[in-house]
């Protein structure tokens, strides 16, 4: 017995095709949103890394800040590499400030915020404890020869300024030079371009007052 | 149907993935903001030469700014006795849109006795 070509089931080359091109349309629309979706995803994390870091880095200052007493006193150094400017901002007498179990030796006496210019450009800020003959030997040298144990905070930031406000004139300075006695700091912060530069204002007993 | 099906959940899954981003996105603005709210809080309230006023910052560059209200309180004790140099302090924080169009996103009170700090 034999069947007749007509009725012979089978798929026509006509049908195969758009079945193929159906499957391939699945398939790229599945790659493309797995893309789609991993970058996403990834973008989102690295956003919030940053901001969380950010954040821990504010937190840190602040307790910093709060540890200090009527025995601590602020200060603040600057200096001129090439156009941008080194900045050190020194918390005397502050043995809880940045404490990461570094600054625990009796002979610590100053905790000092470092913002550092590096060769490409950006910022490293970290914290050197110092004692005074650290302190001493650092202020020869400008600053330039530290030897003393030091802790990166932040590796690579566009921005790390301060600002100290002055009661008696009513406004923020960029220094405390001029015998300024302040309690309030101001912060300005940006890890790099994607996010806008943070401001934060940091009060502290001031025993130098 | 396998493509209708298909895309609901790929359209779906986009959506998900977008509202998550977003809530993230939020999330981080909300304490960026609080902490700039925290800032200028601090710096008011902290001054000790503050007086009675209501100014407002410049907006930044992402059209925040913030509205600070200060007012003398006249406080007595359970002993009828005055309350002296008490201010109350509100901040607003206002975020202004290109078209002048402003809306309030947050804000902080205290009271304040400057001759503390």
């Amino acid at each position: 017995m034999t069947r007749s070509p007509q009725s012979r089931k089978a798929f026509t080359l006509l049908e195969m095709m758009l079945s193929v091109a159906v499957f391939v349309l699945l398939v790229t629309s599945a790659f493309s949103l797995v893309g789609a979706t991993t970058e996403l995803m990834s973008e989102v994390s690295e956003v919030q890394t940053q901001s969380a870091q950010r954040l821990r880095f504010v937190e840190a200052c602040r307790a910093a800040f709060e540890s200090l007493s009527a025995n601590s006193s602020v200060e603040f150094n600057y200096f001129d590499r090439g156009g941008r400017f080194d900045t050190y901002l020194s918390l005397v007498n502050a043995p809880e400030a940045f404490d990461f179990g570094l600054n625990l030796r009796d002979e610590i006496t100053r905790v000092v915020l470092a913002a550092e210019i590096q060769p490409g450009g950006f910022i490293r800020s970290g914290v050197y404890y110092m004692t005074d003959l650290d302190y001493e030997a650092a202020e020869k040298s400008d600053f330039q020869n530290i030897e003393a144990p030091f802790v990166v905070l932040i590796p690579r930031m566009r921005q790390l300024t301060w600002q100290f406000y002055d009661p008696q004139a009513r406004k923020w300075q960029q220094t405390l030079d001029g015998g300024i006695t302040t309690s309030l700091a101001e912060m300005t912060m940006q890890v790099d371009g994607s996010a806008p530069p943070l401001r934060t204002v940091f009060w502290h007993i001031d025993g130098s007052q | 149907m396998a493509m209708a099906l298909f895309a609901i959940a790929a359209v779906s899954l986009a959506e998900a993935l977008n509202v998550i981003s977003l809530t993230v996105t939020e999330t981080i603005e909300e304490s960026e903001l609080r902490e700039q709210l925290r800032a200028v809080m601090l710096e008011v309230s902290r001054d000790p030469n503050v007086t009675a006023e209501t100014r407002e910052t410049e907006a930044n560059e992402q059209g925040l700014a913030f509205r600070i209200d200060i007012e003398r309180l006249e406080l007595d004790n359970e002993k009828g006795d005055s309350l002296a140099n008490l201010f109350s302090v509100k901040v607003t924080a206002i975020r202004i849109q290109s078209g002048g169009r402003r809306e309030t996103l947050d804000s902080a009170s205290t009271i304040v006795n400057p001759a503390i700090f």
